[in-house]
């Protein structure tokens, strides 16, 4: 086969939403954020639009990594066992197409990275809880960005996460402290099986986990390394890390 | 893991625009209507999109394709590419798309690819091959209305408007089966000249180009300014438009992977 110098791919799931409340079209949409990240890395985002669950074993064979990347919609509690709240925006097709990606990415030694709701849906894959409203919890920070504010303000960084010693999060930090911005209202409740807290913030909530025993990178982060992540070395290694991972399973997938 | 049967890849040229979030913030979205997807599910072809793509992969990542659809958007073809202003304050474009269609087509045409362009997408073949649009057809006297009222919903705004003639003896009266029929009409802007290499195949009856193809009729490379993706089931029109396009993908990968093709029954009669 001639070579294919477009790969890494990276598989993102999209979400799906109408483009305001007045648009009665579904539509199915990425942050372009995530894509751009993707493409800075040298690696290739491609989206399965509208992919099932069923698809999920002809598609993985595909790429190279999956990125879960962020939403402004939830996972939705009833995969953990609790009821949606009245204010939850939900994305039932993507929920249900990132249970089973995730613990197939697992199976097959699939570079995996989870941000924010992709933390969570990593998290509720593995049988895993969730706050449904950090700010209502007691002892617990608001991890919410402020609303109405520009983006630079919204994602700056808001807190501090303690990274486990010897960890890959404290080898990218080059500490075991690191400053993280924080855009969320669902968080880590109890710790998905098999799942290895890495990272914490001040208030205890686990903000970074690793699969134990995963073959290939398999990380979550409850923050948004791909913002602004060439000025943000804790990020940007973070992000290279995975990329490193995508195309190692590239070149292994291809052969001698 | 079992390999699947492989099926036609086509790619579906998304939309970039910017979305806000419950939160108050504004960001950049790659977008793709479902409507094409879910026709190209049903048919057995399977949707691929890559975000982001810079131009020294396009030519990689098509050789695994083997259809390219280009579908509606509210974003225009920015006039600059025609040579014009933009007529009014209001449009909404998309460099991106416009940046990328032009390479896509051009790729897609030397390495016979099927192309299909729906709506915006035919604008953005149009431009692509040098022609250029009418940027507003309201100012345009004909008597033909073009365009869907913003209160009705969707599948009231996807009606059979008005009627197209095609082409006496035409490819498109051989594809259809009819040599007039009604179609859906939901545009603002319309094809004005018809770009290098394209020939017409249907006209609504205020003279507007309602379909056109590539010269080369050998290859399926087609811009409907109406939906043939949208209740292709139950308007046979479409429904064999989409048929030949669908065929045509089947016959592009079964060339792709060096086999003897595969035989596909018309899935609309």
């Amino acid at each position: 086969m001639a070579k294919t110098p477009h790969k890494p791919l990276v598989w993102l799931p999209a979400c799906h939403r109408h483009l305001d409340l007045s648009d009665p079209g579904g539509y199915t949409v990425l942050a372009d954020r995530y894509a751009a990240a993707v493409t800075a890395l040298g690696l290739q985002p491609v989206l399965f639009p509208m992919a099932e669950v069923d698809d999920v074993p002809a598609l993985l064979p595909l790429v190279d990594g999956v990125l879960l990347t962020g939403s402004p919609s939830n996972v939705e509690a009833t995969h953990f066992g609790a009821t949606a709240l009245p204010t939850d925006l939900l994305d039932p097709r993507r929920d249900k197409l990132t249970m089973r990606l995730v613990r197939e990415a697992l199976a097959c030694a699939m570079p995996l990275l989870g941000v924010c709701r992709g933390l969570q849906e990593i998290n509720v894959a593995m049988g895993g809880s969730l706050y449904q409203q950090l700010h209502d919890q007691p002892g617990l920070m608001d991890h919410r960005e402020p609303e109405h504010e520009d983006l630079e303000v919204q994602f700056a960084e808001r807190h501090e996460v303690l990274l486990e010693p010897r960890s890959a999060f404290a080898e990218w930090a080059g500490s075991t402290r690191a400053f993280v911005n924080s855009l969320h209202g669902q968080g880590i409740k109890r710790l998905g099986e098999g799942l290895v807290a890495e990272a914490h913030a001040p208030d205890g909530l686990v903000e970074g986990v690793r699969v134990m025993g995963a073959p290939a990178f398999a990380y979550g982060v409850q923050w948004h390394p791909e913002w602004r992540h060439e000025d943000h070395p804790f990020y940007e290694r973070t992000l290279q890390a995975f990329a490193a991972a995508c195309r190692k399973h590239c070149l292994e997938k291809s052969g001698p | 893991m079992s390999a699947a049967t492989p099926v036609p890849n086509v790619w579906v040229v998304a939309s970039h625009r910017i979305l806000q979030s419950p939160s108050g913030h504004q960001q950049m979205y790659t977008v793709m209507d479902e409507g094409g997807h879910r026709t190209l599910l049903n048919m057995g072809l399977q949707p691929v999109c890559y975000p982001r793509v810079l131009p020294q992969r396009v030519e990689g990542l098509l050789e695994g394709i083997d259809g390219l659809l280009m579908g509606g958007s509210d974003t225009n073809v920015h006039p600059h590419l025609y040579g014009e202003e933009p007529a009014r304050d209001e449009f909404e474009f998309d460099a991106e798309r416009d940046a990328l269609v032009r390479q896509l087509i051009e790729v897609a045409l030397a390495r016979r690819i099927p192309v299909i362009g729906f709506c915006r997408g035919s604008h953005d073949f149009n431009v692509a091959m040098g022609g250029s649009l009418h940027q507003w057809l309201r100012d345009r006297p004909g008597g033909v209305k073009h365009w869907e009222d913003p209160e009705e919903g969707l599948e009231e705004q996807y009606r059979e408007r008005h009627f197209v003639t095609a082409t006496p003896g035409g490819a498109l009266e051989r594809i259809a089966g009819a040599s007039r029929f009604k179609v859906s009409s939901l545009h603002a802007q319309g094809v004005n000249v018809l770009g290098s290499d394209l020939v017409a195949e249907a006209h609504a009856d205020d003279g507007l180009v309602e379909a056109f193809r590539w010269k080369d009729e050998s290859l399926f490379a087609w811009g409907f300014q109406f939906h043939p993706e949208w209740n292709w089931r139950v308007h046979p029109v479409y429904g064999r438009i989409m048929n030949a396009y669908v065929r045509a993908c089947w016959e592009r990968m079964a060339r792709r992977l060096g086999s003897d093709g595969s035989p596909l029954q018309a899935l609309v009669a």
